[in-house]
């Protein structure tokens, strides 16, 4: 028996092995353990960056100008539906070309939503009979609907025997709820915001006093 | 017994041999599987130190973009907007250009424009000349003018039917 009692050792070992085999390669083992730290590791990696880079963005912004902005880009794009707005834009255009409004016909819908999923009657049309007297009286109308603010698209126009009867729909649209979190990065929006300024630079408002504009800045959303 | 001595003492020799080198595998086996087991150990606790450091991290982070949460929202509502106002402003029909390429002279008597039917113009004038001087004046000034029909409507009236695509210089 004494003879064989230097295999003692490396069956001891083998077997340490063999044990510490599961602790090491199983499912729940150590090696396991690492690839997940080492993976997990990585994803916070990235979304600490992401992070680090929003912030960055976010401290070189100044919030009364965002907001100063947002709001010039609702006077030209409005959050709500705004009738009295329109029919001042339609009756100043009119005006300014000599056609005379006959009248209004149209179907509004809900005036104002907060919610995209809320907008299922978005459409803010109306049709408007006027009075013209010949082709250069129905273009500079056209020009003056075309060319004023908040932005509005003829939809049809039908001129028959000195009548017109058009279709102009008041462009508008919600503030939604928009994703936020960290995978979600801001980008500086000024150069647009300038090109915009500069597209919409000739464009006409309607004088105040003539009526009330409801640009819809409702923070609410967010 | 004579013969087997000899074989006993080389085969103690051999023995003695074959038990120095299983005991120096076995130890390099057990050195290397302590210090593999050391590193692999030590690189977990590395990774769980770095996880608790940059998820911290995270968590401040996080607490000072929420403290700008005003800031991005203004943002991303701006970002939303310009793309409504640029996506309203594509591919459309100026109806003044359209209009104001008729001659004001033209004696007009009916016409009708529905830039979403698709780009529809009906034009009706008592010549079917200058009906065609206004389908030619359009070209080039849309991507393509198609003269869908020119009708006579006895005694004096030419009805002309265009579809127009949007995109052409102005």
């Amino acid at each position: 028996m004494k003879q064989w009692l230097w295999l003692a050792y490396p069956v001891g070992v083998i077997l340490v092995l063999f044990l510490s085999t599961k602790v090491l390669f199983g499912p729940t083992g150590v090696l396991a353990h690492l690839a997940q730290n080492q993976t997990q590791l990585q994803q916070q990696q990235v979304t600490s960056s992401q992070l680090k880079a929003k912030l960055a963005v976010l401290q070189a912004t100044n919030l009364d100008s965002q907001q100063h902005n947002l709001n010039y880009l609702l006077t030209i794009l409005p959050a709500n539906k705004n009738l009295p707005l329109l029919l001042a834009q339609i009756q100043q255009a009119a005006s300014n070309s000599g056609a005379i409004v006959l009248g209004f016909n149209g179907q509004v819908g809900q005036v104002s939503a907060t919610d995209s999923a809320s907008q299922s009657d978005n459409k803010f049309a109306l049709a408007v009979d006027l009075a013209i007297t010949n082709m250069a009286q129905l273009q500079t109308l056209l020009n003056h609907l075309e060319t004023s603010l908040p932005l509005l698209q003829v939809n049809k126009v039908n001129l028959t025997d000195g009548k017109a009867n058009i279709v102009i729909e008041g462009l508008w649209s919600p503030l939604t709820k928009l994703p936020a979190g960290a995978e979600h990065p801001v980008t500086d929006v000024q150069p647009q915001v300038a090109e915009i300024s500069d597209r919409f630079k000739n464009y006409w408002q309607v004088s105040p006093g003539e009526a009330l504009p409801d640009t819809g800045v409702n923070l609410v959303p967010f | 017994m004579i013969n087997l001595l000899p074989t006993t003492a080389i085969d103690d020799t051999k023995l003695a041999k074959i038990k120095h080198a299983v005991k120096t595998v076995t130890t390099v086996v057990l050195v290397a599987y302590i210090v593999g087991s050391a590193a692999v150990r030590g690189r977990a606790w590395y990774l769980d130190n770095r996880n608790k450091v940059v998820s911290s991290q995270i968590v401040q982070l996080t607490d000072q973009v929420n403290k700008l949460a005003n800031v991005e929202a203004f943002m991303r509502q701006q970002e939303d907007r310009i793309n409504q106002i640029q996506q309203a402003r594509i591919n459309r029909v100026s109806v003044a250009d359209a209009a104001g390429l008729l001659q004001t002279d033209l004696n007009v008597s009916h016409w009708l424009y529905a830039p979403r039917l698709p780009q529809s113009v009906i034009t009706i004038a008592p010549s079917s000349q200058t009906l065609e001087n206004y389908a030619n004046s359009l070209i080039g000034k849309f991507k393509t003018v198609d003269i869908t029909s020119l009708t006579y409507h006895p005694p004096q009236d030419w009805e002309l039917v265009l579809k127009l695509e949007p995109g052409g210089q102005k």
